[in-house]
């Protein structure tokens, strides 16, 4: 198993009153998955992924990465991680807006230790196979909604990762782009085998995993 | 990854980021300047021996026809006296230490009491003017004296202008030991003798005790040759003009006080920190987003802290030394500029206005980094995703 959840709950505290934002909630992931996470806003879909992404340690139940406990690591091994062994996409692509494209694709790279003109060299063929190498030297504000998303999920398989994890990815998206969108998330999770775990509340987009959750 | 994005965000605000490091630049080269200007205050005092070669001195007793010939040698050197000043600690140096216990006000020779007030407690030496006879002397309360700690027994210097028997200006130096009096001229005179007195006392045949006179020259030997026929007197010393200087300023940095300076100083490099503190504040406030993403993509919180401390080192580092020159090149300036502290108006509103200036740059500062000091910005930066 790639991950395993446990009777996962998490719980906020607002002064006196304890809000239950995931209840008891457990789920496996298979390495090579395409699973979709749907439901109604406020069922804790993002929570789920804020979870796997190391950022949110839960209230109570385990959560396991191949079998060691995820939130059990240091924060350098939660870091690297992050870094090598999961991509995030975002519902608002969350580039970093003084860096343009391929610098952006480049970061992880970086961060990962790569040296300057690999990571470059690797970001640039990253934006070629998403579609936008003509957009490399471009700032985040100077691109569609649909280009700056190519270009975060670039960024999110730069390393290479086992899993993407991507949070509405298709959410400030129109119609037509959302569908490029996913159609491209379908392929290069056929071409390279990455394990995706996508939440939505789109069902036509929930559609596209190859098993869906849902969270009611 | 944090370089390539410091490099990025730099050159994408090349203006905004020079203009912050010009301004850390400006306020610690400030700061030092303001707290390295004190000594260079006193210091203004002795400018004039700057064009002289050679300072004579006299420290003894001189008869006031004595002194006449010395003023008149001035204008016969021939170009080779460049200034002349005097002073009279007189009868009041003669007569010592006096027991400290406060009987009532204190007098000190100064129509203009709230300037030498205000001349003390900018640290700067103390100015009498007038005509130094009784009836404009100016009393200096026991409140003033306490708050200025001037006590009775202690030993003060001043500076005085005032106009000779010929017309022209003299400043007169002079030390004395402070006593206490109780309001009657008689007791005002007997504390410092004024130069009309001593005169009339010489025009008598009297000598006047512990004269200081400083005659400045162009020409050591001729100068003290003169000077030595004229008065009779072998007491003459003579200085060169840089062991005069030299004196000045110990004088002068004594008077300012090392506690003083080293206060003035911690003070200054603490707002300037406070200014690093509040740029590197409102640079994280702008950076959260970048921050955060970078933490999602895998940076540790350490790295990006010890990027962020290593680039305000740097910025430090660059500031900090600029700063530095600057402070230090304006103070040099300073002493080459020449403000004759008998320039009053002119003295005051410069030093005034670099103090009001320095006060309102740090109170806008104050005021905007306390309003936008985003510490809990900072600590929820981990619930950012």
């Amino acid at each position: 198993m790639l991950y395993t959840m446990r009777d996962v709950s998490v719980q906020y505290r607002i002064g006196e009153r304890r809000v239950d934002v995931l209840r008891d909630f457990s789920f496996a992931v298979e390495d090579g998955e395409f699973i979709t996470i749907t439901g109604p806003s406020g069922r804790g879909k993002t929570t789920v992924l804020n979870i796997l992404a190391g950022f949110l340690p839960p209230t109570s139940g385990t959560v396991l990465w191949e079998d060691n406990d995820l939130y059990a690591q240091s924060d350098d091994q939660t870091a690297r991680y992050r870094n090598s062994q999961i991509g995030m996409v975002h519902q608002f692509f969350n580039l970093i807006p003084e860096l343009n494209a391929v610098q952006n694709v480049m970061a992880p790279g970086l961060i990962g230790g790569a040296n300057r003109h690999e990571a470059r060299r690797r970001a640039e063929a990253m934006l070629d196979r998403v579609g936008v190498l003509g957009r490399a030297e471009h700032l985040p504000s100077e691109m569609s909604g649909g280009e700056q998303q190519r270009v975060a999920i670039a960024r999110a398989l730069m390393n290479s990762p086992r899993v993407v994890l991507a949070d509405e990815p298709t959410g400030n998206l129109d119609r037509v782009t959302a569908a490029e969108i996913v159609a491209l998330m379908s392929r290069l999770h056929a071409e390279d085998g990455t394990t995706m775990i996508l939440v939505t509340h789109d069902p036509t987009v929930a559609a596209a995993g190859t098993r869906m959750i849902q969270m009611d | 990854m944090g370089l390539m994005y410091l490099a990025s965000e730099y050159r994408r605000s090349a203006v905004p980021v020079a203009r912050r490091l010009v301004f850390l630049t400006i306020v610690l080269s400030s700061m030092v300047y303001l707290s390295g200007i004190w000594p260079v205050m006193s210091y203004f005092h002795t400018a004039q021996s700057l064009s002289a070669a050679y300072v004579a001195r006299l420290n003894g007793p001189i008869t006031a026809a004595q002194y006449a010939s010395v003023v008149a040698s001035m204008t016969s050197s021939g170009g080779e006296a460049v200034g002349l000043s005097i002073g009279s600690n007189a009868q009041v140096a003669a007569a010592g230490r006096q027991p400290v216990e406060y009987g009532g006000d204190l007098y000190l020779y100064d129509p203009g009491c709230e300037n030498a007030v205000q001349r003390l407690l900018l640290g700067d030496a103390l100015v009498l003017r007038g005509s130094m006879s009784g009836s404009d002397a100016c009393a200096l309360d026991i409140v003033s004296a306490k708050r200025l700690k001037v006590r009775i027994g202690d030993t003060i210097e001043f500076s005085q202008l005032v106009t000779a028997n010929d017309g022209a200006p003299l400043t007169l130096h002079g030390a004395g030991v402070v006593r206490a009096i109780y309001g009657t001229n008689a007791d005002v005179r007997g504390l410092i003798a004024p130069l009309p007195t001593a005169q009339r006392a010489g025009a008598g045949g009297a000598d006047v005790a512990y004269t200081d006179i400083f005659f400045y020259s162009a020409n050591s030997d001729e100068t003290l040759a003169r000077l030595s026929s004229i008065t009779s007197n072998p007491e003459w010393t003579i200085q060169s003009r840089s062991q005069a200087v030299a004196i000045a300023e110990r004088r002068a940095v004594a008077a300012s006080g090392p506690q003083f300076r080293t206060t003035a100083l911690i003070a200054g490099l603490l707002i300037y920190a406070v200014y690093v503190l509040r740029e590197q504040f409102v640079r994280i406030g702008r950076r959260r987003r970048a921050v955060a993403i970078m933490f999602s993509m895998g940076s540790s919180i350490r790295s990006i802290i010890g990027l962020m401390i290593a680039e305000q080192i740097a910025i430090c580092v660059a500031t900090g030394i600029a700063g530095l020159l600057i402070g230090k090149l304006l103070i040099e300036s300073t002493l080459g500029m020449y403000i004759p502290a008998e320039a009053t108006t002119t003295f005051v509103l410069w030093l005034v206005g670099l103090n009001v200036a320095a006060l309102c740059i740090l109170a806008a500062q104050l005021a905007v980094t306390f309003k936008r000091f985003p510490v809990a910005r900072l600590l929820s930066l981990r619930q950012e995703y």
